[in-house]
């Protein structure tokens, strides 16, 4: 096991650490979509340095941390860790485990680990690399990838496999010596133009230069003059500050006498205002003695006035008072005298009341006895008009109840006539409908049975087309084969020809002879041709006449040798070569000698060569020159026995070529490429021709074998199709038979409800007739009993109305005169209660102004005395003189006071006006001082500013510069 | 400065004869190991579809330099003509191009390898092929497969299933194979 396992930790969907172990072998990942199971793959390529965020569906490389859900915080790094067993050493490291981690926080910081030791990426890699992983190649093949290989052009896929063949990173190491290439070529460039620069920049600077030391000389001039100008004017400040501080004291001296006046006429004018001040103080108490004076005086001649008034108005009161006492006197009289006269009415009058009361008790006992009578005759009456009507009420109800019971009797019967109809007509239908269900059972089986007959069928039908299918296939592969073979044969046999036109395998100068010839006439017309290609013979027998004719093969037939001269300067001109030629006419024919004819019939002795070979009979003396002592044997060891036997007499080729010379040398031995194929041309071709027919009939004879088995497999097909369609039929039947199965069951079942019903409809009509009858007949009963009543109760109602009528007149008279005599009571009634009231109310007026006059008397007598004391007061409250004289002492007084603060007023308004001018005075002085202090300020910042403007200019300061003065 | 010159002079011609250098075994090492991945691709090509023939041709028509040239792939599934691969059903692509795959795959055995769901496109019988092939392949090779397809779960020596049981964060869980009557049984267990 190599590869196992990855343990996954924040990687896109993977919050919580993961870990999966693999075996040797396949390891499936499996879910639904989008749950994350590229996210494994991902993670791999991830560790293995994949560097692009596309390549791992995110937009940064950031997305691949988990990024948080609703329920969950994002976090802030992810790691991924790969674990290899490294017993076997694949990787080229001491450990027995490999564990690479990548980790990468939110920041962007990524980190490599291998076995827990940082690392780079590049270590990583090439780590990788060695054992044939990388993210690049063929280590994660994607969903993409195999879209990738389809759709790219011949030119990209290629790149796919440069990848496998493991040159791609040739390849990148050829770009970056490219590269490579470029910039340094670029640095020539740049080079090349920085020398030509440098070479134009050298005289703009030295006129530079110059003017610099000119510039340098004029300002150390400026700064000596500078200098020298600021030495002088610290000179010159000290003198002219000595002249201001001058000026300053004699004003300070003018400012300090002022001062002292000043204050010498503030102590004047603040005795003046104190002086003022104690006048207005005694001003103030004398007017306010005087103001109470005056109050008082005003306030005590006032309630005199009061007092005087008071007294008419009391005197007025005593006159009115008298009056009303005389007025009381005479009422009183008079009232007694009307109270007298009404007590004897009254009297008169009571006795009256007395005899009515008694009259009216007799009328009213009369007519209670009388109304008892009435009502007890009338409650008798009201009792048997109910009695006559109840009767006849429950006789009209009892009636109407027979009549409804009736109807509703005769309806019942109706209907249980209706219901029993209808539970037949359902029996029928049920019957019928059980009938049919029957019928669709059976029609259900059938086709059941039928269909499963069809699948068979089908199923033998597919099978025979698939048979059918593999055996065109089969055929195809062989026809595919036969025609690569055809090609083949094809090309060989294009290559034979065009080996045999050009003469190829001869020797150059034979060749050039030969091909030259086709386009010269003249060369042609003398050639007869060469000897290999002018005899024929059995493909066995190639080897052996090669070597026996050996070079004479290549020998040039001519016709004459006049022919064999031309051709032989022919040769000669053109440097093209030497050449062995033989005239027909000069070369000697040979006849077989006979120890040759009588080998013939020694072992293995095949024949002798001239006669083994067909030829033109024109050229018999060329060839029997050249073969007639030649005999062809089977095998080496024969050809030893033969060649021993008749002592080298003639020339031995074996079949493998071995030569015995006449000479006795044997030649012979293996042979690399024997080439004989100049000897051999012509037959090859004929040989190839007839291989490439034969193929060509096979393939036909395939073709048509090709096209009945594909007939056969279309008939088979067709069938399946037949059956298919069958099939399809009966099964929509039999859809359809099952439907209506359903339907007939839907009707069955609502039927056998429908009867269950109307069963119980009838049942139920019945038992409610059979109430009816019952209740018809205790209704007859109670209907003769009610009759009965109420004959009874009219007959003792017409009895009790004569009695009843006498006694209501009786009572009618007597009300009558009860109701009369009431009345007078009544009368009488209301006159004594007149005339109490009117003695009560005179009774009252006596007693009130008797009241009156006692009350009026006691007010005269009050009234008197107050007039006696208020003369009393009056005279206490009267003004004395001595108050007057008081008064006007004080007015003198404040007279005096008031002259004396005037003349002080007009002192104190003088010494203002002095104080004023001092005060001025001092303003004044202390201004002119101040424009002293700020001419002094002045030079002494003008010093500093140029003291500061020298410093600045030339870092010099008083005491450092005091070097550079001149006089 | 000049001699600084002379020298860069002298480097770009050093460059230019390693890049022919590189060129040459790039050639070399290429033709070598495409003509492998080719036999491979016939062989396999023939065993994924059940029949049929195909082969890689390098294409070197408007090409100058012969690393440029493009491989074209020429494919004949059984009972079809040959013909050029964008002509073919989408189920055929995929099956050449994981005939290609593996192709490079014989020719570089690597210690493991991960398919994401390259079967995909697949029907029934052509997945259980797919699935056959790649057990052969997997006494050399580790296979990591992430896949839907029933067959290529059969032919796993593990399984394990990721789920979401909480919305956006993904789980693992290890699936038997005995446990699973079907896909739609997988699926509601995931869920």
């Amino acid at each position: 096991m190599n590869f196992e396992k990855v343990e996954i930790y924040g990687f896109k969907s993977f919050a919580d650490k993961v870990e999966i172990k693999f075996n040797d072998g396949i390891t499936g990942i499996v879910g639904p979509n989008g749950c994350g199971k590229s996210n494994v793959s991902d993670a791999i390529r991830w560790v293995l340095g994949e560097q692009s965020a596309k390549n791992l569906r995110g937009s940064s490389m950031q997305d691949v941390i988990f990024s948080g859900t609703q329920n969950r915080k994002s976090l802030s790094y992810c790691e991924v860790s790969l674990f290899f067993d490294n017993s076997t050493k694949i990787f080229d490291v001491d450990y027995n485990q490999v564990i690479i981690t990548r980790k990468l926080y939110r920041s962007g910081e990524s980190e490599y680990f291998i076995n827990k030791q940082q690392a780079r990426l590049k270590d990583i890699v090439s780590l990788l690399h060695q054992c044939g992983i990388g993210k690049e190649g063929y280590t994660i093949i994607g969903q993409g990838k195999v879209e990738e290989i389809i759709s790219a052009k011949p030119e990209d896929r290629r790149a796919i496999f440069e990848e496998a063949t493991g040159i791609a990173h040739f390849k990148t190491r050829k770009i970056e010596s490219e590269r490579k290439l470029d910039r340094t070529h670029e640095n020539i460039v740049r080079y090349s133009d920085i020398l030509s620069e440098i070479e134009n920049q050298l005289a703009p600077l030295e006129r530079q230069a110059a003017k610099a030391k000119e510039f340098n000389e004029l300002s150390e001039e400026l700064k000596r003059h500078e200098i020298n100008t600021y030495i002088a004017k610290v000179d010159g400040v000290e003198t002219a500050k000595g002249k201001i501080y001058v000026k300053i004291k004699a004003v300070d001296d003018e400012y300090a006498q002022r001062e002292r006046e000043l204050n010498k006429a503030q102590t004047e004018y603040d005795k003046i205002f104190n002086e003022i001040n104690e006048a207005d103080d005694n001003l103030r108490n004398l007017n306010a003695e005087l103001l109470e004076k005056r109050v008082n005086m005003e306030k005590s001649s006032g309630q005199i006035r009061l007092f005087k008034e008071r007294i008419g108005y009391f005197e007025g009161q005593v006159q009115d008072n008298l009056a009303e006492i005389e007025r009381n006197k005479n009422t009183v009289k008079e009232s007694g005298e009307t109270i007298a006269k009404n007590k004897s009415d009254l009297q008169n009058a009571q006795a009256d009341l007395m005899s009515l009361e008694k009259s009216f008790e007799v009328a009213t006992k009369q007519l209670v006895s009388v109304s008892e009578k009435i009502a007890l005759g009338e409650e008798l009456a009201t009792a048997n008009t109910r009695k006559v009507i109840e009767s006849l009420e429950s006789l009209t109800d009892i009636k109407v109840n027979k009549g409804t019971m009736s109807i509703e009797k005769s309806n019942l019967l109706e209907k249980r006539n209706e219901l029993t109809d209808k539970l037949d007509e359902y029996s029928v239908k049920r019957e019928k409908a059980f009938n049919d269900k029957e019928t669709i059972d059976q029609n259900i089986s059938n086709l059941d049975r039928n269909i499963f007959e069809t699948k068979n069928n089908i199923e033998l039908k597919e099978e025979e087309v698939q048979q059918g299918n593999e055996e065109v296939s089969k055929i195809d592969n062989k026809i595919f084969l036969l025609n690569n073979e055809l090609a083949r044969l094809e090309q060989t046999d294009k290559m034979l020809k065009s080996f045999k036109e050009n003469h190829e395998g001869f020797a150059f100068p034979i060749k050039t002879l030969l091909n030259n010839a086709k386009s010269n006439p003249e060369l042609n017309k003398r050639i007869v041709g060469v000897v290999a290609e002018l005899i024929k013979y059995d493909k066995k027998y190639e080897l052996a006449l090669a070597r026996s004719l050996s070079a004479a093969a290549q020998n040039v037939v001519t016709n004459t040798p006049e022919d064999a001269k031309y051709l032989i300067k022919y040769l000669k001109a053109n440097d093209i070569g030497k050449a062995t030629f033989l005239p027909i006419t000069s070369v000697k024919m040979r006849e077989n000698g006979g120890e040759i004819r009588r080998a013939l019939s020694e072992t293995g002795a095949l024949g002798i060569a001239d006669e083994v070979v067909k030829y033109n009979p024109a050229y018999k003396s060329v060839i029997t020159n050249l073969l007639a002592n030649t005999l062809i044997v089977d095998t080496l060891d024969n050809a030893t026995k033969i060649a021993e036997k008749y002592r080298f007499n003639f020339k031995i080729v074996t079949l493998e070529g071995e030569v015995f010379s006449t000479q006795g040398s044997m030649t012979g031995g293996s042979e690399k490429g024997a080439r004989v194929d100049h000897m051999s041309a012509d037959r090859r071709i004929e040989e190839n021709l007839a291989r490439l027919n034969g193929k060509k009939a096979e393939l036909e004879e395939l073709r048509k074998q090709k096209t009945a088995l594909e007939s056969k497999r279309d008939k088979a097909f067709d069938e399946l199709h037949l059956l298919n369609d069958l099939y399809t039929q009966k099964h929509q039947s039999l859809i359809l038979e099952r439907e209506k199965l359903k339907v007939v069951e839907n009707t069955l079942s609502d039927l056998d409800k429908d009867i269950e019903n109307l069963n119980e409809l009838i049942e139920s009509v019945n038992v409610r007739l059979g109430e009816i009858d019952e209740k018809y007949r205790a209704v007859e009963g109670g209907s003769k009993r009610l009759e009965a009543d109420k004959e009874t109760a009219q007959i003792s109602a017409s009895k009790h109305q004569k009695e009843f009528d006498a006694l209501k007149k009786e009572r009618d008279d007597l009300s009558e005169q009860s109701t009369k005599i009431q009345i007078d009571i009544t009368s009488k009634k209301a006159s004594i209660q007149t005339l109490k009231e009117d003695i009560s109310r005179l009774e009252r007026i006596v007693n009130d102004c008797n009241y009156n006059i006692k009350t009026l008397e006691e007010n005269v007598e009050n009234q008197k005395q107050i007039i006696e004391n208020l003369k009393l007061d009056e005279e206490k409250v009267a003004f004395s003189k001595e108050e007057q004289e008081v008064i006007n002492s004080i007015r003198d007084k404040i007279d005096g006071i008031e002259s004396n603060k005037l003349s002080l007023r007009e002192q104190l308004n003088k010494n203002d006006e002095r104080k004023n001018f001092l005060t001025e005075e001092l303003s004044r002085l202390t201004e002119k001082k101040n424009d002293q202090k700020i001419a002094l300020a002045k030079i002494d910042s003008d010093l500093e500013y140029l003291q500061q403007s020298i410093w600045e200019d030339y870092q010099e300061t008083y005491e450092t510069a005091v070097k550079y003065r001149e006089e | 400065m000049i001699t600084q010159k002379e020298d860069l002079i002298k480097a770009e011609n050093d460059l230019k004869e390693a890049i022919e250098k590189i060129k040459a075994e790039m050639l070399t090492q290429f033709n070598e190991g495409f003509v492998k991945i080719n036999e491979n691709f016939q062989k396999i090509f023939k065993e994924l579809f059940g029949g049929g023939r195909a082969m890689l041709e390098l294409d070197y028509t408007n090409v100058e330099d012969k690393l440029e040239a493009g491989v074209e792939i020429i494919a004949e599934p059984p009972g079809k003509k040959l013909q050029k691969l964008s002509l073919l059903s989408g189920c055929e692509k995929a099956l050449t191009t994981i005939a290609i795959l593996f192709s490079i795959l014989k020719l570089r055995p690597m210690p493991f390898c991960v398919l994401d769901e390259i079967e995909a496109a697949l029907d029934e019988a052509n997945v259980d092929r797919f699935a056959s092939y790649l057990k052969n392949f997997s006494q050399d090779t580790q296979f990591i497969v992430i896949t839907h397809k029933k067959p290529t779960m059969e032919k796993s020596d593990a399984l394990f299933g990721v789920t979401m049981q909480e919305k956006g964060v993904s789980k693992i869980v290890s699936v038997k194979l005995s446990d699973i009557e079907d896909i739609d049984d997988l699926k509601k267990k995931a869920l």
